[in-house]
């Protein structure tokens, strides 16, 4: 899409590199480090980057509709992400996040940007839409705030694709979501679970929590019950509660508990099953809420049978095949 | 025990902001079972003096060949919260190199040192909640425990009443009688008067000499600057 | 000494020993998992049944982590106390807790394991601790109380600052989440390779800390009297803060940032057995062991969530110390 400006691309992506780093060392050095970026390569592009994410979530869905209008990352996904999306991913700047999580964004930085548009997908909470009146003002371009309901992409798809002038494609992709979201809706009842998040997996999602809305939707029974929100408990607390599946988003976690006994033995004598989910480029059923998840309701949907509906999603969702971005596998 | 033998030694602290200060050279010996008082005005450099010699500080120039010292600030500088045993016992630390605690052995001797001074009936209470005379006794009991062949005390007698007084001076007398060198710096001059040998630091100098001639009236005229035919501090007499 | 008294003057360690082997029973045999005490008993023996086998796995671990963070928080906090003569040193004062925080937090930032986290944590704390120790040392002056409570300040100050930084970096949907559980605190998180690794730096620590007994006293006279009395003061005073400095590194790496302990236990030790270090410090740490017990079993006493124990130590620790300090003051 970018033709000759690969070269340039490439380039920009080791001195933006490096910019992020010092910036967050600098950690002040917001409009220091905006202004480094924006004499980047998508010069020639200036004109039609004008669409601003006013969050992670909402990166994703731009992305997923429009990427060539999408102004900057809101947090500048990792390497590994990066790899696993096209090459102007890597070309995009940081621009911080509107929405308080994270590193904010410099709001004058931005603003010489000319941003015509800006996209935050998530909680329709009030407060947010006081905050974004403000901005607006403040900002001078249009604030539209989507809402970030699972059951509502197909809409916020389409919404979208309004907002982006992406119609055609937007609607493709919200006829498809729609597709797979009925589908997971009608899914047979799965196993029970326990969602293991972080490094040593004592994180998790509670019955009715954000994180696991994918995996419960799909009748898979969360084990953790108690407040419907992310929190700490302890490895004994999962023995107790005896899940038949450990789910997990992290490789390290998986590799590290694959032999423990600890969690892998059932108090029926039987080996707990243990399934990493792909996390990239973004996780499957999680991190960050959004588009993303789709991947994961598919493929609950029809483990056997989705991979035909996961390539062509990944597809239009990223931009790249589903070869290279992984499968889900039952750690042995 | 050894004598303290003192060549050339130099005394003081060096400038930092041109705020040092040098004690003219001295030359002594002092043998064992001698009191000195020492004694000038206030900012004259006895405490540095002491330091000096208990080794606390350097010497910035000459020698001092001396026994083990043992040094006593003033009273009411040593604040702890154990008992007045444990604190007089702490004066065999130097023997207690690498065991973990103190020995039976200890314990006895400080009992021994209290009840030598009177103050036995005090070992089981806190140290901090005893008053000033009662304190300096302690700290001269510990004093004995440490059996130091050469004391130096700053100014023992500060803020003591009478009876106090008495009883820190007869306990002094004893730690010399021992054998010890002591010397103890002092504005009460009547202490000094009946001292073996006074050290008067001056601005003008520094003069060891027998209490009768270093605290003649015009002496006493020069180095204080008042006059005094009794003791400036106390007002008693000076002989 | 006769029999008698020698009873009557260990009796408070013994007491306290007492306490907690009582505390470890009641912690081990409790929890979600219902095991018969019988089965735990066989499985202590290694001739119990596997989920018995389970549970000791599950629970012994967190009661070593909880017993050895416990002890060393509270000897460390003795000895600071002592050696400042200031009743508000805690085990924080050269900033090693805010050092081993930032060690952790950059290793969980870089996506490591939690050994590495570990490890790095113990680094951490101790290269902060070194540096404290290192500026007091340029400075020469005294006793050099002041000198090191303000390089401690300064250089944890440092600490907390790159922290507020890798916080501002990390990514908000999993490593911030990490960072926040790490810094808050667990017992349970510790498998036994990890308590056992801490061990080590607590048992030296202690021990070097026990072996300077009455020597802490001299020293806390101030360094002309110690010199006076014979003993090496600087090098000493070095070595207990260094021993203290060792015990707090290794119980922060271990179980996260869990203050207050080191401020409570010498002040219930001290009203208990007085001012004396030989005999302050082995009790400060039995108290500290208890508390750590007592606050471990109230983190998993109210549903599955676990509640951090750093905030529980807050929680509980606080008011309690209000209550002896008005106990002391009033008993004085």
């Amino acid at each position: 899409m970018h033709g000759g400006g690969t070269m340039r691309v490439i380039r920009s992506m080791g001195r933006h590199m490096t910019t992020t780093r010092r910036s967050a060392l600098i950690g002040l050095g917001g409009a220091l480090a905006l202004s480094a970026c924006s004499r980047g390569p998508s010069r020639d592009d200036a004109g039609r980057r004008d669409v601003v994410a006013a969050g992670s979530p909402a990166a994703l869905l731009v992305w997923a509709v429009a990427r060539e209008r999408l102004a900057g990352w809101p947090r500048r996904p990792g390497q590994a992400t990066l790899s696993a999306l096209p090459a102007p991913a890597a070309g995009l700047p940081e621009l911080g996040s509107l929405t308080g999580n994270g590193r904010q964004a410099n709001l004058e930085a931005l603003a010489a940007l000319r941003p015509r548009l800006i996209i935050d997908y998530g909680d329709t909470d009030p407060e947010y839409q006081a905050l974004a009146q403000r901005l607006k003002t403040r900002l001078g371009a249009d604030w539209r705030l989507i809402d970030g309901a699972l059951g509502r992409i197909p809409d916020a798809i389409r919404e979208a694709g309004d907002l982006l002038e992406a119609g055609r494609k937007a609607d493709a992709l919200a006829d498809q979501a729609a597709e797979v979201l009925e589908h997971w809706r009608r899914a047979p009842p799965g196993p029970s679970f326990y969602y293991a998040r972080g490094t040593d997996g004592l994180e998790t999602g509670f019955r009715g929590a954000l994180a696991t809305e994918v995996l419960e939707g799909a009748a898979w029974t969360n084990v953790a019950e108690g407040s419907r929100d992310i929190g700490r408990v302890t490895r004994e607390q999962v023995a107790a509660w005896d899940p038949e599946v450990l789910v997990t988003l992290d490789r390290g976690f998986a590799m590290a508990v694959r032999h423990d006994p600890v969690w892998r033995w059932r108090r029926n004598g039987e080996r707990r099953r243990l399934l990493l989910l792909p996390d990239l480029p973004f996780g499957w059923v999680d991190r960050p809420p959004s588009v993303n998840r789709l991947l994961g309701c598919a493929w609950l949907a029809d483990p056997e049978g989705s991979t035909m509906t996961l390539g062509a999603l990944s597809r239009r969702l990223y931009g790249m095949a589903l070869v290279e971005v992984g499968q889900p596998r039952w750690i042995l | 025990m050894s004598g303290l033998l003192l060549e050339g030694l130099v005394a003081g602290r060096t400038a930092r902001g041109g705020k040092g200060f040098r004690l003219p050279p001295l030359d002594q010996r002092v043998a064992p079972g001698e009191v000195v008082a020492v004694i000038g005005p206030n900012g004259a450099g006895k405490t540095t003096l002491l330091k000096t010699l208990a080794g606390l500080l350097p010497p910035l120039a000459g020698s001092i060949e001396r026994p083990r010292a043992a040094w006593l600030p003033p009273p009411g500088a040593v604040a702890a919260g154990f008992s007045v045993l444990h604190l007089t016992a702490l004066g065999r630390s130097h023997l207690r190199r690498w065991s973990s605690g103190l020995a039976p052995a200890d314990l006895a001797a400080a009992r021994a040192a209290l009840d030598r001074l009177d103050v036995g009936h005090l070992a089981d209470r806190p140290f901090d909640r005893l008053s000033s005379g009662q304190q300096q006794l302690v700290l001269i009991a510990r004093l004995f425990v440490q059996d130091a062949p050469l004391c130096l005390l700053d100014e023992p007698l500060a803020l003591l009443d009478p009876a106090h007084a008495r009883a820190v001076e007869a306990a002094i007398r004893i730690l010399a009688g021992e054998g010890r060198i002591v010397i103890a710096s002092t504005h009460h001059l009547p202490f000094a008067a009946r001292a073996d040998r006074v050290l008067a630091l001056g601005p003008d100098g520094a003069e060891m000499d027998a209490p009768g001639r270093a605290l003649a009236p015009d002496r006493i005229r020069a180095l204080f600057g008042v006059e005094a035919d009794g003791c400036p501090c106390c007002g008693g007499p000076l002989s | 000494m006769d029999p008698v008294s020698r009873l009557k003057s260990t009796l408070p360690t013994l007491a306290a020993t007492l306490l907690v082997v009582a505390c470890v029973i009641a912690v081990l045999a409790t929890g979600p998992l219902a095991i018969p005490p019988a089965d735990l008993l066989s499985a202590a023996f290694g001739r119990g049944g596997p989920e018995a086998e389970l549970v000791l796995t599950l629970r012994g671990p967190r009661l070593l982590a909880a017993l050895t963070c416990g002890a060393a928080l509270g000897g460390a906090g003795a000895g600071f106390q002592i050696l400042f003569r200031n009743p508000l040193a805690a085990p924080d004062l050269l900033g090693v807790s805010s050092g081993a925080g930032l060690g952790a937090a950059l290793a969980l930032l870089l996506g490591a394991g939690t050994v590495l986290v570990q490890s790095a944590a113990f680094a951490g704390g101790l290269a902060i601790g070194g540096l404290a120790l290192g500026c007091a040392a340029l400075t020469r002056s005294g006793d050099g109380r002041l000198a090191l409570i303000l390089c401690g300040v300064v250089a944890g100050a440092l600490a907390s600052a790159g922290l507020g930084l890798v916080v501002i970096v990390a990514e908000p949907y999993s490593q911030l989440p990490a960072i926040t559980y790490w810094l808050l605190g667990s017992f349970t998180r510790a498998t036994l390779a990890e308590a056992l690794f801490a061990l080590g730096p607590i048992c030296l620590g202690g021990a070097v800390l026990l072996w300077l007994g009455f020597r802490l006293d001299v020293l806390s006279l101030g360094d002309e009297q110690a010199r006076s009395l014979g003993l090496p003061a600087r090098r000493l005073r070095l070595t207990a803060l260094a021993a203290a400095a060792l015990m707090t590194s290794a119980a922060v790496a271990l179980a996260g940032v869990v203050g207050w302990i080191g401020l409570l236990a010498p002040h219930a030790a001290r009203l208990i057995v007085g001012e004396r270090a030989g005999r302050l410090i082995p009790v400060s740490m039995a108290i500290g062991a208890l508390f750590a017990l007592v606050i471990d079993r109230l983190a998993t006493a109210f549903g599955p969530a676990e509640i951090p124990v750093g905030l529980l130590s807050a929680a509980v620790g606080a008011p309690a110390f209000l209550f002896l300090f008005v106990t002391a003051s009033r008993r004085s």
